[in-house]
């Protein structure tokens, strides 16, 4: 086991169901991500991809198999202990968004936070902080229908930084943007992998997209069937 | 998660569905607003009785003819009328040492007139002793005397009513009332009393020497004999003395009923505490069921919130962040409910009041706390199902929810 790997994922099996009406949703799967790299996950629907990301950012655990995030064993922990590891080492970017409707943006940033406990005045600092730096300084009182679906990537991606997690992992972040927000978006991301070397993990279909990553994963029926590193 | 944070989620999502928690908190408001208010009407019923039980005097002990074997409020005159005559009175006098008073009572109703103002009133006949023992006093003029008793003088003491009625403005001292008949002359009137439990009006009652009370209704028995003990402490003694002695000059059986003031209240307040448990009842009866109109709501809002259960898991949320964020949102939800309901029974308790003025209902501290602890616990005990469906939602699920 390499220390200055991220991500370790060794034998990794998902079975959903039981009995006669079990679906092998991921099996044999052997990952290693490294700290800083930017990896486009690709395949169709149905391939596993999703589920694959559901293991990685413990929001799922796997059947068999280990996975360790940064030397961690986490395929054996309890819920709130895997909830835990969410706030702190993962951030989540989807594809609709996935913001409190009710809230601000300030809220729908400072939220993770809330659940690491800190308090009301650091909260609020720190989000308005991390919004200035997405570029929405003006906006932080708008609720999410008051904003463009480039805003509402921008207040997502900011409440996925805001615990300053080790792997942003992201689903089809430019899905449901018009091509030049979606590039927007895009840059984005690659800027904070370059310059704030954040581990940047997104699923999507778009190819053009998939060639800006360093490294290309291609799922099929479960199964990693290719793995390309571009640079 | 801290505490404080639970507690502002729970108000933001309140006030966020104003309308929607407005008619969940409803059921409580109703509940516990008329759980209290028909307890403090109760309980102020309950003092108003007491008050004017104690009104009538102190350590007051009611002697009648005939036994009965209940305790309480009986018709011990009914049964096997056992005479009683003034020898008891007189013979309590002289050997009941506990007593401090010992006054006999007839009653009756007859025709009052004077001149050419009839009026059909109720006359008592009692002797000296009946205004130290029951507490009402003489606005102007005398009572009659002991003298006036042994004597059988057609005299009398005139209660409010009656003077105002057949006298008027003018001055009745010195006057002569025609009672059933016979001429009495007017020695004094009482005090204004006012009415006892919205009854018996007590000034409109005409007082003669029980003597010619006696003759004007041909009989030499007596309604009833009225004592006063020396004190609290001496009310059991002096009723074993009264006891002792009617005994001893009744052949030896206890034909007569003995009542203190003590034991009507207190059979009174069973009475009473008995009816403010069944109304209580009846009331919680809607608490409950407003605890399950917040069951129903809860459960509604945990799948219209599916989503955000989902966000909120994903990035960190713990089983138990979702959990306290629910249950708290409905002990609120309740919580509130049960101080408005408080607010609207004072409300209604100080409406109330104008139209009751003499019994106002007593609302007590420890009611208004039990009230809202028990909202608290409906929130609660009807919070945790959903909140506990809310928790345990699988965060994947949760998050592909449309």
């Amino acid at each position: 086991m390499e220390s200055r790997d991220l991500i370790y994922l060794e034998n990794v099996k998902k079975v959903y169901g039981l009995g006669p009406v079990q679906v092998n949703a991921l099996y044999h799967i052997n990952l290693k991500i490294s700290f800083g790299e930017f990896v486009a996950i690709l395949g169709p629907s149905g391939s596993g991809k999703s589920t694959l990301m559901n293991i990685i950012g413990c929001l799922d655990r796997p059947t068999e198999g280990r996975y360790l995030l940064e030397n961690i064993d986490v395929s054996g922990l309890k819920d709130e202990e895997l909830a835990r590891i969410r706030n702190r080492k993962i951030g989540f970017v989807f594809q609709m968004f996935n913001l409190l409707p009710k809230h601000s943006a300030l809220d729908n940033v400072q939220l993770p936070l809330l659940y690491s406990g800190i308090d009301p005045k650091g909260r609020r600092e720190k989000g308005l902080y991390i919004l200035r730096k997405m570029g929405l300084e003006g906006r932080w009182h708008h609720r999410p229908n008051e904003l463009s679906g480039g805003e509402c990537q921008r207040v997502a991606i900011a409440r996925a930084l805001i615990t300053e997690p080790s792997i942003l992992l992201a689903d089809e972040p430019t899905g449901n943007l018009d091509s030049k927000t979606g590039a927007d978006i895009l840059s984005l991301f690659k800027r904070l992998n370059r310059e704030e070397g954040v581990t940047l993990i997104m699923v999507t279909h778009n190819p053009v997209i998939a060639n800006e990553a360093g490294r290309r994963i291609y799922i099929q029926d479960g199964t990693i069937a290719e793995d390309t590193k571009l640079s | 998660m801290k505490f404080i944070d639970f507690i502002r989620l729970a108000l933001t999502s309140i006030v966020e569905n104003r309308i929607r928690s407005f008619l969940t908190m409803l059921g409580i408001m109703i509940g516990v607003g008329s759980v209290i208010l028909l307890i403090s009407m109760t309980t102020g019923f309950r003092e108003y009785l007491v008050n004017q039980f104690m009104g009538i005097g102190t350590n007051l002990i009611i002697i009648s003819p005939g036994k009965t074997e209940t305790k309480g409020i009986g018709h011990p005159g009914f049964e096997g009328v056992q005479k009683m005559t003034i020898g008891d009175t007189i013979a309590l006098r002289r050997h009941a040492t506990a007593l401090d008073g010992v006054s006999s009572i007839t009653a009756g109703t007859a025709d009052v007139r004077y001149v050419d103002r009839e009026r059909r009133a109720m006359i008592i006949g009692t002797d000296e002793a009946f205004i130290k023992i029951i507490n009402i006093g003489v606005d102007t003029g005398n009572f009659f005397t002991a003298d006036d008793v042994d004597a059988s003088r057609r005299v009398c003491t005139i209660g409010y009513t009656v003077k105002n009625e057949l006298f008027g403005g003018r001055n009745p001292l010195g006057e002569i009332l025609k009672i059933g008949g016979s001429g009495f002359r007017v020695i004094g009137i009482m005090e204004r009393k006012g009415t006892f439990m919205g009854t018996d009006d007590f000034d409109d009652v005409v007082y003669i020497p029980v003597t010619a009370a006696q003759r004007l209704f041909n009989t030499d028995r007596l309604l009833g004999i009225r004592a006063k003990a020396r004190s609290a402490a001496m009310i059991d003694e002096a009723k074993e003395q009264v006891t002792g002695i009617l005994k001893k000059r009744h052949n030896n059986k206890e034909d007569f009923t003995i009542l203190t003031q003590g034991s009507l209240i207190s059979s009174l307040q069973s009475i009473l505490q008995t009816l403010s448990a069944v109304l209580a009842g009846i009331a919680a009866i809607s608490l409950l069921v407003g605890g399950i109109g917040i069951m129903n709501i809860m459960l509604v809002s945990v799948r219209e919130r599916t989503r955000e259960i989902g966000i909120r898991k994903a990035v960190g949320a713990t089983r138990r962040d979702i959990l306290f964020q629910f249950l708290i949102e409905s002990t609120m939800l309740s919580l509130i409910g049960g101080t408005v309901g408080i607010f609207i029974a004072f409300i209604g308790g100080v409406i109330l009041s104008r139209f009751l003025p003499q019994m106002p209902p007593v609302m007590e501290p420890w009611i208004v706390a039990l009230a809202t602890l028990f909202s608290g616990s409906v929130g609660i005990f009807f919070g945790v199902y959903p909140a506990y469906r809310a928790a345990y939602q699988d965060p994947i699920e949760a998050l592909r929810y449309e």
